[in-house]
């Protein structure tokens, strides 16, 4: 069963479009969603919470309509910051947010509350971004949801609690079986957590495969740059030559590249060696359009 | 619903004890102002501060996310606009009734309401809220929605003085803090049999298009 489901999504604003986007988002299971700046991916979680409208195409979440607004009672969120009222403290978020949720579990809460070094009584206004950060964590892990959505959770965190946070997270995956979903630009993170990846680029999928899929299937190539000509690019997702060698992202079977031995070296493809080439090669591609 | 209700007042709370609980009486008693125009200049600060607090915090994002409805998110405000309009005038009925037992041998002529009044305030009220409230909802710009309402209140209440003039009797003078006393006047003379039941429900139907309005417009918005 998937946890969600966006069936041909369609959306136009003044400065962006998105257009036919289908994607399935896995139960059990960590995806991530990545893609550069302005590519749709807050646009897909916004759509998916309710806070913007596809034009066409239907959301399913937990197997319900997501304008169910009872399907969000299993759903925790973490926006890309803490969007509540700067002078309220956690205590009155609390006394705000606990009431809607059937599930709220005090207990975890200040287990986490603890956790995360947060004070009750002060003002949000005064917190530190990672403070807002986990304090948006603190909110959507205590009503134990199925189902959690993260819009950049890692933004503003320092290093140390990144790693906290992702630990957490596959922790929480293993003992739960909750569904976790998130958009990130820290592609490392989810190198380490990411079992399914969604790559949006400029309002569209570029990819949607497992995570041991894309190990599979992609590569970075690294050579001399003499071996690089008009028919080998033809071979690479995307290729970057400099004066000393090429880079390119190879997808298919990296045994073609045997009969070069020593000269080629062959790398598994990190997420960010796919964010990078296939960004660069659908931005020329686009200009190439735009020029002829 | 309540939950929402409740955040309203925990964001009104210093606005609602200094405003409502100290100046509105304050206002009354000391120089006699009109307590009904008082009441519906302290329910618009009340109402739009609440849509300053979401506009700056963007916390409408967080609000839509939770399990809650969006019509009850709309519906709630609505909710505590008439709470305000009607806890705000039982304490000034309240502290009229004080007033008057305290100051009963002083000769002052404090003007304290009857249940028309009442009437007349509730559905003056929700008239207010009615008006305030889909603005804030149909212009993303909270201060332009804000120049607007001004404008809009101050255009009701410049054409509802000469009426209110005339009504009370004022010949050749205004004398402001007695014009409240007019709004019953006003409803008894323009609206036909039952004048306070017909304004209950054309206060009630208006209140009640806005609502739904501001609910369609809530609904189709991105936020």
């Amino acid at each position: 069963m998937n946890a969600a489901e966006l069936s041909s999504i369609t959306k136009h604003r003044k400065d962006f479009s998105m257009e036919n986007i289908n994607m399935t988002i896995p139960e059990g299971f960590v995806t991530g969603l990545i893609g550069p700046n302005g590519s749709g991916k807050t646009t897909i979680i916004r759509m998916m919470l309710g806070l913007m409208q596809p034009d066409h195409g239907e959301i399913t979440l937990l197997g319900t309509t997501h304008k169910d607004h009872r399907v969000k009672q299993h759903i925790g969120f973490v926006h890309d910051d803490l969007y509540m009222y700067d002078h309220f403290s956690i205590k009155q978020m609390k006394s705000f947010i606990a009431p809607f949720y059937t599930h709220w579990n005090e207990d975890l809460f200040q287990a986490y509350l603890e956790a995360f070094h947060l004070p009750y009584r002060k003002k949000i206004k005064t917190f530190s971004q990672g403070m807002k950060m986990k304090c948006s964590l603190l909110f959507a892990l205590a009503h134990e949801p199925e189902f959690l959505i993260m819009d950049e959770p890692a933004a503003g965190l320092d290093p140390v609690f990144r790693r906290e946070l992702l630990d957490l997270l596959q922790e929480k995956m293993l003992n739960e079986n909750q569904t976790l979903f998130l958009s990130t630009h820290q592609t490392a993170d989810l190198d380490r957590i990411a079992d399914y990846i969604v790559f949006i680029n400029e309002g569209h999928i570029v990819l949607q495969k497992s995570m041991d899929e894309i190990h599979e299937r992609f590569h970075v190539v690294k050579g001399k740059p003499n071996m690089i000509d008009a028919d080998t690019k033809e071979l690479f997702v995307g290729v970057h030559v400099t004066d000393t060698g090429f880079t390119g992202l190879f997808a298919g079977d990296p045994a073609i590249f045997d009969v070069y031995g020593s000269e080629i070296i062959i790398e598994k493809a990190t997420l960010e060696d796919l964010m990078y080439f296939v960004t660069k090669q659908e931005r020329e591609a686009s200009q190439n359009d735009t020029t002829y | 619903m309540i939950q929402l209700i409740k955040r309203d007042l925990l964001l009104n709370k210093w606005a609602g004890l200094v405003i409502v609980v100290i100046l509105l009486p304050l206002a009354y008693i000391s120089i006699n102002l009109p307590i009904t125009t008082l009441l519906m200049l302290v329910i618009i600060p009340m109402v739009s501060s609440l849509f300053y607090a979401d506009d700056k915090s963007h916390s409408m994002r967080s609000v839509i996310a939770m399990p809650v409805a969006k019509a009850v998110i709309v519906r709630s405000r609505y909710a505590y606009g008439m709470l305000i309009v009607i806890v705000a005038m039982l304490y000034q009925w309240l502290i009229g009734h004080v007033i008057v037992h305290m100051l009963e041998l002083t000769g002052h002529d404090y003007f304290v309401y009857d249940w028309k009044d009442m009437t007349t305030i509730v559905c003056l009220g929700a008239i207010v809220v009615a008006i305030c409230i889909p603005l804030y909802h149909l212009m993303s710009n909270f201060y332009a929605a804000t120049i607007v309402l001004i404008c809009i209140m101050y255009v009701l209440w410049f054409t509802s003085l000469d009426p209110l003039v005339t009504v009370t009797g004022m010949q050749d003078h205004i004398f402001f803090n007695d014009i409240d006393r007019g709004y019953t006047l006003l409803v008894e003379k323009y609206l036909p049999f039952p004048p306070y039941l017909f304004l209950a429900l054309g206060a009630a139907f208006l209140f009640f298009l806005s609502m739904k309005l501001s609910e369609y417009v809530f609904l189709k918005r991105d936020h």
